[in-house]
C-alpha cells in the first residue's frame, strides 16, 4: 500500500519535471524570415503597391500567376468581392493552411495582391507576411469600394495616374500662407469699414435732431388752428 | 529500499523547484531571423502572431482631434515624428515635430530615441500607410510606445486646417466640434478665424456713435407723447 503511494508520488513529480522542461524547450511555430532592413521598402514608389489600372486588367483578363486576395470579413466577402478573388480574413493569414497557401505562392513564383475596405487594412497583414519572407505579395492602392464605384473597362484602359494613400491632397504650406494673406486683406477691409462707420452717425445726428423740433412745434400750432 | 525512494522523491522535488525558480527562457527571433535563447525581460522582440494581432487592432492610432487637443494643451507625453522627406518637412509640419525621414528612420542612431517609456512617439506622414509600415518594423524590434496619426497630414488638413462646416440639420455636437477645429487652426499656423477675432477697431467706433444716436432717440421719444395727447381732442372738435 505504502509502496504504491510512493510510486504514484514519484510519477507525479516526474510528470511535473517533464512538463516544466518542455515549457522551456517550446519553439515558436512562426518566425520572421526577413530582417527589418529587408522588409523596409519605401511604399509610395514601390512596385508592390498596385494601381487600380493593373488590378482592373487582372480582373478582366485573369492571369494564372496573379491571385487577388480579399482580406475583409467573411460577411463582406459573401456580399460581394472582386471577380476571382480568394478569401483569407486578415486575422487568419497565419493559420496553417493559409500560411501554406502564401508559401506556395512564393514557391510557384505567383504574385498575390491583398485588398480590403481600406488600404491601411491590407497594409497590416502585408507587412507581417513580408517580414516572414513572403516577398511576392502586394497591396491594392485602392479599396474594394473603389472598384465597385468605377467602371472596370475604363480603369483597365485608362492611362490616368491614380493617387495613393500617401499623395498629399493639398499643398499644406501654400494653403496656410494663402489663408494668412486672406486674413490680412480682411483686416484691412474691416479697418476701412470701421472708419466709414465712425463718419456715418455724425450725419444722422444732425438730421435727427433737426427733424423732431419743427414737428413738435407744428402740431400744437395745427391744433390751435383747428380750434 | 525506502531510502532509495526518498532520495528519488527529493531529487525530483528539487528539479521541480529548480525549474520553477529558473528565469523563464524564450526562443526569441532576432532581427536576422535567428533563434536566440534569452530571458523574458531581454526578449523585447515580438512574435509574428502577436504582431499581426496588434497590426489589425486600431489601438495604435491617435485621431487628429485627439492629437490637436494634446498639442494645444502642450502635453509633454507625446513626441511627434514626421517621417516625410526633409524637403516636405521644411515646407510644413506639425508644431514641435522632429523629422526622421522614412529612409533613415531605422538607423541605429535613432534606436535610443525610440527605446523609452517616458513619452509616446507619434509617427505621421501624408497618409497612414508609410507610418503604419514604420510602426510595424519598430514594433517588431520591441519598441512599445509607438503610435500612428490616423489619416496623417491629409486627414489633418481636412479636419483642422480646412474643416467642413456642418449642415443646419447636423446635431449640436457637430457644431461644437467644428468650433473646436476652427479655434484650433491658429495653433497650426492659420490666422484667427472671423468668429474668434477680437473686433478692437469696431468697438470704439460704436462707442462714439451710440451716445449721439441715443440723444436723438431720446428727443424723439419725448416729442411723441406731446404729439398724441392733443390729437384726440382735435378730432373730437372736428367731428362736432
Amino acid at each position: 500500500m505504502k509502496k504504491s503511494i510512493v510510486f504514484l508520488f514519484i510519477f507525479a513529480l516526474l510528470f511535473l519535471v517533464i512538463f516544466l522542461a518542455l515549457n522551456f524547450v517550446k519553439v515558436p511555430e512562426y518566425k520572421f524570415a526577413a530582417n527589418t532592413d529587408q522588409s523596409f521598402v519605401p511604399c509610395a514608389e514601390a512596385a508592390y503597391v498596385y494601381p487600380p489600372n493593373k488590378i482592373a486588367k487582372f480582373i478582366q483578363d485573369p492571369d494564372e500567376n496573379t491571385v487577388l486576395i480579399d482580406i475583409r470579413s467573411r460577411h463582406d466577402y459573401i456580399n460581394g468581392h472582386l471577380e476571382g478573388a480568394k478569401h483569407i480574413a486578415m486575422a487568419n493569414i497565419l493559420e496553417k493552411e493559409n500560411f501554406k497557401f502564401f508559401k506556395s505562392l512564393k514557391n510557384e513564383g505567383k504574385q498575390g495582391i491583398l485588398y480590403g475596405n481600406d488600404v491601411t487594412e491590407a497594409n497590416a497583414p502585408f507587412m507581417v507576411l513580408r517580414q516572414m519572407g513572403i516577398e511576392n505579395i502586394g497591396i491594392s492602392c485602392k479599396p474594394y469600394q473603389f472598384f465597385i464605384d468605377n467602371d472596370l473597362n475604363y480603369l483597365a484602359t485608362t492611362d490616368q495616374v491614380f493617387t495613393n494613400n500617401e499623395t498629399p491632397i493639398a499643398d499644406f504650406a501654400s494653403f496656410v500662407s494663402s489663408e494668412n494673406l486672406k486674413a490680412k486683406e480682411r483686416e484691412e477691409q474691416k479697418k476701412e469699414e470701421a472708419v466709414k462707420a465712425i463718419a456715418k452717425p455724425v450725419v444722422k445726428k444732425v438730421k435727427k435732431i433737426v427733424n423732431p423740433q419743427p414737428k413738435s412745434e407744428s402740431t400744437p400750432a395745427e391744433e390751435e388752428e383747428g380750434c | 529500499m525506502q531510502k532509495r525512494y526518498i532520495f528519488i522523491i527529493f531529487l525530483l522535488a528539487a528539479m521541480v523547484l529548480a525549474l520553477l525558480l529558473l528565469p523563464k527562457v524564450f526562443y526569441c527571433v532576432n532581427d536576422d531571423g535567428c533563434k536566440i535563447k534569452m530571458s523574458s525581460k531581454d526578449c523585447k522582440n515580438i512574435h509574428p502572431q502577436a504582431l499581426l494581432l496588434e497590426a489589425i487592432s486600431s489601438e495604435r492610432y491617435i485621431t487628429v482631434d485627439e492629437l490637436s487637443s494634446a498639442i494645444i494643451g502642450e502635453d509633454p507625453s507625446y513626441e511627434l515624428v514626421d517621417i516625410r522627406s526633409t524637403e516636405d518637412f521644411e515646407k510644413y509640419s506639425l508644431p514641435k515635430a522632429i523629422n526622421l525621414p522614412f529612409d533613415t528612420i531605422m538607423d541605429e542612431k535613432n534606436e535610443a530615441f525610440f527605446d523609452t517609456d517616458d513619452y509616446k512617439i507619434i509617427l505621421f506622414s501624408n497618409g497612414t500607410v508609410m507610418a503604419d509600415q514604420i510602426w510595424s518594423l519598430l514594433r517588431r524590434k520591441g519598441y512599445k510606445n509607438i503610435m500612428v496619426l490616423k489619416g496623417g497630414l491629409n486627414e489633418f488638413y481636412q479636419t483642422i486646417l480646412n474643416p467642413q462646416k456642418p449642415v443646419d440639420t447636423d446635431p449640436k455636437d457637430a457644431f461644437a466640434l467644428y468650433d473646436f477645429r476652427k479655434a484650433a487652426g491658429p495653433y497650426f499656423g492659420l490666422p484667427n478665424p472671423d468668429e474668434y477675432t477680437p473686433k478692437l477697431e469696431e468697438k470704439p467706433a460704436k462707442q462714439v456713435a451710440k451716445p449721439i444716436l441715443r440723444k436723438t432717440t431720446t428727443s424723439t421719444k419725448k416729442s411723441v407723447p406731446v404729439k398724441t395727447k392733443p390729437k384726440p381732442p382735435v378730432e373730437e372738435d372736428e367731428g362736432c
